[in-house]
């Protein structure tokens, strides 16, 4: 539950050896590269990066291919039993792919396994290659398929024509023509001797001509300036054989491209194993690029990189047993030093390290706030539902969902997160009364709906007590910055001042004997005059301290926004039960049809309340984080952390266990 | 106009105007999400958290509607309400109509402004996230005033 200690670790070893401590540093999953910080850097060999850049892109290549190919085969199939159905088509060939399912993440697997098909590299490169042809030779079919088309197209008015193209064009005294208009078009030929035959023609109009050669340009003439074009092929062949042969062919290229489409298929066994190979080089890259920043003589090398001060003996131990000739050195951070963040927390609080990274990561020397911030998380999530059924389904839903599905760890953060969050709205829900919105159900403590200005007290109250926990943090903070001043004056008036505040609403409230409200003034008084007197502390010269005491009354307001701002979870309680509360009314008006009312009233019931859930968990999620972000982590965090990543952990496709 | 038609006014405002403001908020924070998606499909989750927080001030709007239909007796049993009685509702119901309005709309531009900010940077979504929620707090405290008066009020009467 803290933020893990590093070491800077300093490793010199032998070059021959520098695989073996790579591989053994990557496995500890517990080191962080950086640049070293000692000697000369020589010049960076970059050759074998950027080979293994290429080898990498020629797998991503085949991976995506093989899925494009299997995507077009599954639609394919998919219509093809749709027209089977209906008995429009013949089933096609069965291909070896399965359903992919979306989703379900790197798939999880041992070092073993992994370096198992990093050896096989030779073969899947062949893969690779055989696939790169294939996918030339589709390319090369769809192209001519296109060709093809576009030939049809031009040859295909002419289909009714039947002597061929060669027979067109200028004889001895006689000259053929064969015109196409799309319109639908009469010509007359006036004084000129021809003869013309029509077509049939889907649309447009054919039409053969015979004519004197002499009267050939007038005939073009009369033709073009009704919207004829000539045809200009000359091919030796009917347009109906034409067209036929073009057809064959067509059908011939398709097969190809559909017989290339299955050989490609046959390789898809190979998939996961191209998945894997893609992060073994990417681990390779990871730690060629790490390896440019070493410092090398001609048989040594020197590595650095932060370590978790707890992990680092293991590890020591680990590459103690590839080999004795190394040496090491292990120091605490420097001053000037950036060591990176890793949260250590109990599993329980893990989900909550997401929402405080997600604003900013601790800093190193920083008190982790996950386990503060999670027991506030945990109890606003459930106000804001504020409903023990919804939280019963939350928690259910969750808790299936963690146990069945194969989720990434993001995820299923996540959903434990809002798991979680449903078992508060459990706890909230039977204080409130609150169970699917039935009014009928008995709070345990009071019903929001009748004593909104209770829940808005609530509210506000968690509010206080949220700010306050702010402040002690602050306090601790200064302490374990050996700044004992600041711990004690940034924050004890904010505690007498909301002292104060307590005695005279307790005072309106109970009206004791007691007085609560002179006392309450007092402590209200002091706690001004503290601030006025000791806000200003840090600024120089007297004026400068009277603006600071100033400034610090008016940061006040500040405060009482953010206490304010608590009233969101009062809002987003009520919201949440009043919409359940209208759609239980629009769902009951249906109860009263008889026989099938109450089947009607849950049919409409059970979407509302699942989008009513919905709504609420989305509020329930970014309101809480923002009251976490801002009015809490306002007071006393820093963040700006720079998380852990480990050597060998950036993979796309595989994570280890 | 007598009381009932006063406060029904209201509640009509109060859906129409929030629900409008939603609409706009939530369709223009849609078009960036679906222009962003185009160009990168796995954002689709963080991208709908943006995109749906501008659906919240419909809903505001909607459940005083409804706590309007209540406390009127058009729903459940049937209460008198004056003329007094009926304007009092037609004003309380204007804080979450106006103010939802106006900060759905708000908040979309901030929405749009998040999902660009979270197409460029992946890690920024609790920020985007964060600054959208910013706006939305008038809302909640228009939603709270409303809420207060249009169930207190008719007690308020009552004692009268």
């Amino acid at each position: 539950m803290a933020i893990a200690k590093m070491s800077r670790l300093r490793l010199i070893g032998l070059k021959s050896d520098k695989n073996r401590i790579m591989n053994a540093l990557v496995r500890s999953g517990a080191f962080e590269a950086t640049p070293t910080s000692v000697g000369e850097r020589g010049v960076a060999e970059r050759s074998y990066l950027e080979k293994a850049v290429a080898r990498q892109a020629k797998i991503s290549f085949a991976i995506d291919w093989l899925s494009a190919c299997a995507t077009e085969y599954l639609s394919k199939k998919k219509q093809n039993e749709s027209d089977v159905k209906r008995g429009r088509a013949q089933p096609i060939a069965a291909a070896p792919v399965e359903n992919v399912k979306k989703g379900g993440g790197r798939t999880v697997m041992g070092y073993d396994d992994f370096y198992d098909v990093a050896a096989k590299e030779y073969e899947l490169t062949a893969v690779c290659d055989e696939l790169e042809k294939l996918n030339f030779a589709r390319l090369e079919y769809k192209s001519q398929l296109q060709k093809n088309r576009t030939r049809i197209r031009t040859v295909a008015p002419y289909e009714a024509f039947p002597l061929k193209f060669s027979a067109l064009g200028n004889g001895a005294s006689a000259s053929v023509l064969l015109a196409y208009s799309s319109a639908n078009t009469d010509l007359s030929w006036g004084e000129l001797p021809v003869f013309s035959e029509r077509y049939a023609t889907q649309k447009g109009t054919l039409l053969g001509i015979v004519c004197r050669v002499c009267d050939r340009e007038k005939v073009t003439a009369l033709l073009s300036n009704a919207g004829f074009s000539l045809c200009t092929l000359t091919d030796d062949e009917t347009p109906a054989k034409l067209i036929e042969s073009y057809r064959a062919e067509q059908r011939k290229l398709t097969d190809n491209d559909t017989a290339a489409l299955y050989r490609a298929l046959d390789y898809y066994k190979y998939l996961p194993e191209l998945k894997v190979l893609y992060d073994v080089i990417g681990q390779e890259i990871e730690k060629a690029t790490v390896e440019l920043d070493f410092v090398t003589t001609d048989n040594t090398f020197v590595i650095e990189g932060w370590i978790p001060s707890d992990a680092a003996p293991a590890v020591m131990q680990k590459i103690k047993e590839k080999t004795e000739k190394i040496v090491t050195y292990l120091t605490e951070p420097q001053e000037g030093d950036t060591p990176p963040t890793l949260v250590v927390s109990k599993k329980i609080f893990k989900p909550y390290e997401d929402v405080t990274n997600m604003y900013s990561v601790p800093a190193y020397n920083e008190l982790d706030p996950n386990p503060f911030m999670a027991v506030f998380f945990f109890l606003f999530f459930g106000i804001m539902i504020g409903d023990a059924g919804y939280g019963v389904v939350l928690s259910i839903a969750a808790g299936l969902m963690l146990k069945f599905c194969k989720l990434e760890r993001g995820t299923s953060r996540l959903i434990a997160l809002v798991g979680m969050g449903g078992i508060s709205a459990i706890l909230w829900g039977v204080l409130f009364g609150g169970v699917f919105s039935i009014s009928a159900v008995p709070p345990l403590w009071f019903n929001p709906m009748e004593e909104p200005l209770m829940m808005l007290a609530v509210s506000i109250i968690l509010g206080v007590v949220q700010i306050l926990f702010g402040y002690a943090l602050n306090s601790v903070k200064s302490f374990r910055e050996h700044r004992p001043v600041d711990a004690i004056l940034d924050s004890i008036f904010i505690f007498i001042l909301f002292g104060g505040i307590a005695c005279i609403a307790l005072d309106m409230l109970l009206k004791p004997a007691a007085p609560l409200q002179t006392v309450g003034l007092a402590l209200i008084g002091v706690s001004l005059a503290g601030i006025l007197l000791t806000a200003g502390r840090h600024r120089k010269g007297i004026l400068g301290k009277i603006m600071g005491g100033f400034s610090g009354l008016y940061g006040l307001v500040n405060l009482l926004s953010d206490v304010l701002s608590y009233a969101r979870i009062f809002g987003l309680g009520l919201a949440s039960g009043a919409i359940g509360l209208a759609f239980n009314t629009l769902g009951i008006l249906f109860f009263d049809i008889p026989v099938v009312g109450y089947v009607i009233g849950f049919i409409i019931l059970i979407p509302l309340h699942a989008f009513n859930i919905g709504i609420g968990v989305l509020g329930a999620y970014v309101h809480n984080a923002r009251l976490q972000f801002l009015e809490f982590y306002g007071k006393f965090y820093t963040g700006d952390g720079r998380m852990f990543s480990p050597l060998g952990e950036k993979t796309r496709y595989v994570r280890f266990n | 106009m007598t009381g009932i038609v006063w406060a029904l006014l209201g509640a009509a405002v109060a859906v129409v105007l929030s629900g409008v403001g939603s609409a706009i908020g939530v369709g223009r924070a849609g078009q960036a999400s679906a222009g962003l998606l185009s160009k990168d499909p796995t954002k689709f989750g963080s991208v709908l958290l943006l995109q749906l927080l501008p659906a919240t001030q419909g809903l505001y709007g909607f459940v005083i509607g409804f706590m309007v239909f209540i406390q009127t007796g058009i729903m459940g049993s049937a209460v008198a309400v004056s003329k007094e009685m009926g304007l009092a509702y037609f004003m309380l119901c204007l804080p979450i109509a106006i103010v939802g309005l106006g900060s759905a709309i708000m908040q979309s531009a901030v929405a749009v402004g998040g999902i660009n900010l979270v197409g460029k940077q992946d890690k920024q979504m609790g920020r985007a996230m964060t600054m959208a929620v910013l706006v939305e707090i008038f809302a909640i405290f228009a939603f709270i005033i409303s809420f207060l008066g249009v169930m207190m009020i008719g007690g308020y009467f009552k004692g009268l």
